[in-house]
């Protein structure tokens, strides 16, 4: 049962809440232990919050994930989580990241409320609804952003790299819907609704406005980004960016992803070699020069 | 006669058209003159006068028209191609209106008037061959938005209109412009070619490719505005009203790919719900952060 609760936990997707980092690293402040220690206890707090607006999610979406080819073996689709369990689980987990979010810094607790604020709506409600479904997955993104920038007493983090992983966040998620509708076909409305809503070319569309966005706010954050060095070097970094959003293009158009397709951003051979190198230009680059 | 005349002459003018002319109250909006009686008197006479400009074009546009109209299964029934506008009437009225709204321009403002002559002369050129000249056809569409808004900051005295709200107007035009004729390709597929002789030299491929060119940029440039234009909030709050335009744009692309809408934008502007609501909460938005803070 602890084993089920856990994978209902959803622990492989706390990787997205690495999002709340960016303000740490891009403010120079990586250097400081003082802040690294309030990031890193923040985000153990957002792991613990998202585990439970999955779990809520597992709950409301159990009755459709049966429908899902691989969804079905989830814990509480497959039988194996008792509901009562999950749902106190949920609901104990909630209290105690809440409550260390507001001792840790009351305005950080007054964000990863309004983040859990969106997961839930976005469980019950939003998830229903077309377009709407994409910005809530990318309001959570910002949200993180934004948790990251109050622990990490961030007071010049660049305009340009909220907008950026906003774009970035709804890349992911229509990739996700567009990559649903290929896999599930026309089983698709029946696990998600909203896919009803969604047509492959009506995403191809919304993915390229917004990966033409990514790419621009990111080289403009480049030149204009609080931090970065005066000679321009960051823009160095663009080649990998632009690498990283079309090869995860290319991926997408595999049937063969895993359930969560955001996975191949850590599985993909080429992929992880070039985000690990953006990574280091990005750090030898903002705290070297 | 008279009155009936008369109410001919003003459907065949298209007031239902005329909305797009609140395009001319950006620039007081946005250079935050809302407020002052003396700069919305100006706008609205500025958009009445553009508007009797606008309206002659479709005058003379039919009357050129008027032997094909009859030809159309709905365009017959035009005042002009029915006969129920005679045509001493209409030629009266396209010699005279713009006429007499341009003089009364000048005393608006000269460059008003200018903005007024310019747009009355790439109308016309439309009317009578570019609108037959793949691209050049939605560029002119787009145009009449900027001249809109740059005849709205003539009689403002904007001095802190964003360079960027230009750019993200034009891009908008264009996208409702290919929007409109991506949804004439859907809609008449096989009869497309009779009704606009341009269709033929669009596809579906190019128009979605064009509208997603311009879909970016507009989200960019809108982007651009929130923060680097002069007279906003230094706390970047304007960067709130983001979300909104990014739905809106999103809304009407869904409407166009999977409802074939897009034929007529002010039916979207006044008819789809979430649309609807998603531009008062954007206009609310924006009322505030300029107005409040």
């Amino acid at each position: 049962m602890a084993k089920a609760l856990i994978a209902s936990m959803h622990p492989k997707r706390w990787l997205k809440n690495i999002f709340m980092f960016a303000p740490l690293i891009f403010g120079i402040k990586l250097t400081m232990p003082g802040l690294i220690a309030r990031s890193a206890l923040a985000f153990l707090c957002l792991c613990l919050l998202s585990s439970a607006s999955y779990l809520v999610n597992d709950l409301v979406d159990t009755e459709r994930d049966r429908h899902h080819p691989t969804k079905k073996d989830r814990p509480l689709a497959a039988g194996r989580l008792k509901r009562s369990w999950a749902t106190w689980a949920a609901v104990g987990l909630s209290v105690v990241s809440l409550a260390a979010a507001f001792l840790l810094d009351y305005r950080f607790g007054l964000v990863a409320s309004a983040f859990l604020g969106v997961e839930i709506t976005y469980s019950f409600w939003l998830s229903n609804y077309v377009i709407l479904d994409v910005l809530a997955i990318a309001a959570a993104f910002i949200l993180r952003v934004v948790s990251g920038s109050v622990v990490a007493r961030a007071t010049t983090f660049s305009p340009w790299l909220y907008v950026c992983a906003s774009f970035l966040a709804l890349f992911l998620a229509l990739c996700k819907r567009r990559h649903e509708l290929i896999v599930l076909r026309e089983n698709a409305p029946r696990h998600r609704p909203v896919l009803a809503a969604y047509s492959s070319s009506l995403l191809v569309e919304m993915i390229s406005v917004v990966t033409s966005s990514t790419v621009i706010t990111y080289s403009l954050y480049t030149f204009w980004g609080a931090h970065v060095p005066e000679n321009n070097s960051m823009m160095l970094t663009i080649p990998f960016v632009l690498y990283g959003v079309l090869r995860y293009l290319l991926l997408m158009q595999r049937p063969d992803l895993p359930e969560s397709p955001e996975e191949i951003l850590i599985k993909d051979p080429p992929l992880v070699i070039n985000n690990v190198l953006w990574g280091f230009a990005v750090l030898g680059i903002l705290y070297l020069s | 006669m008279m009155s009936a005349m008369l109410k001919q002459l003003v459907i065949t003018m298209r007031p239902r058209q005329w909305t797009k002319n609140v395009f001319i109250f950006a620039p007081l909006l946005f250079d935050l003159k809302l407020l002052e009686p003396y700069y919305v008197a100006r706008t609205i006479a500025a958009a009445f006068l553009f508007s009797m400009v606008s309206g002659s074009v479709y005058l003379i546009n039919d009357l050129t028209d008027a032997e094909k109209d009859r030809q159309h299964p709905t365009k017959r029934n035009r005042p002009l191609a029915s006969g129920r506008l005679s045509r001493t009437w209409a030629l009266g009225a396209a010699v005279l209106l713009p006429s007499i709204s341009l003089t009364l321009s000048v005393f608006l403002d000269p460059w008003f008037a200018l903005i007024g002559l310019v747009y009355f002369i790439i109308q016309l050129a439309y009317s009578l061959g570019l609108k037959n000249v793949v691209i050049v056809d939605v560029l002119i569409i787009a145009s009449g938005f900027v001249l809109r808004v740059a005849a709205g900051s003539t009689v403002v005295d904007a001095a802190r209109f964003s360079p960027w709200l230009y750019v993200c107007m034009t891009l908008l035009a264009l996208f409702l412009g290919f929007g409109k004729r991506r949804n004439e390709l859907a809609l008449l597929e096989g009869n497309a070619l009779q009704h606009r002789k341009v269709l033929q030299e669009y596809s579906p491929q190019l128009l979605d490719q064009m509208m997603a060119l311009v879909t970016s940029s507009t989200v960019i440039a809108y982007s651009l505005y929130t923060f680097s234009a002069e007279n906003l909030p230094p706390n970047k709050s304007m960067m709130l009203t983001i979300p909104f335009v990014l739905y809106s744009i999103f809304r009407y692309l869904y409407l166009i790919h999977q409802k074939n809408l897009g034929g007529s934008p002010e039916e979207i502007l006044l008819g789809d719900a979430p649309f609807v609501v998603s531009n008062l909460c954007w206009g609310a938005t924006v009322l505030l952060i300029l107005y409040l803070f």
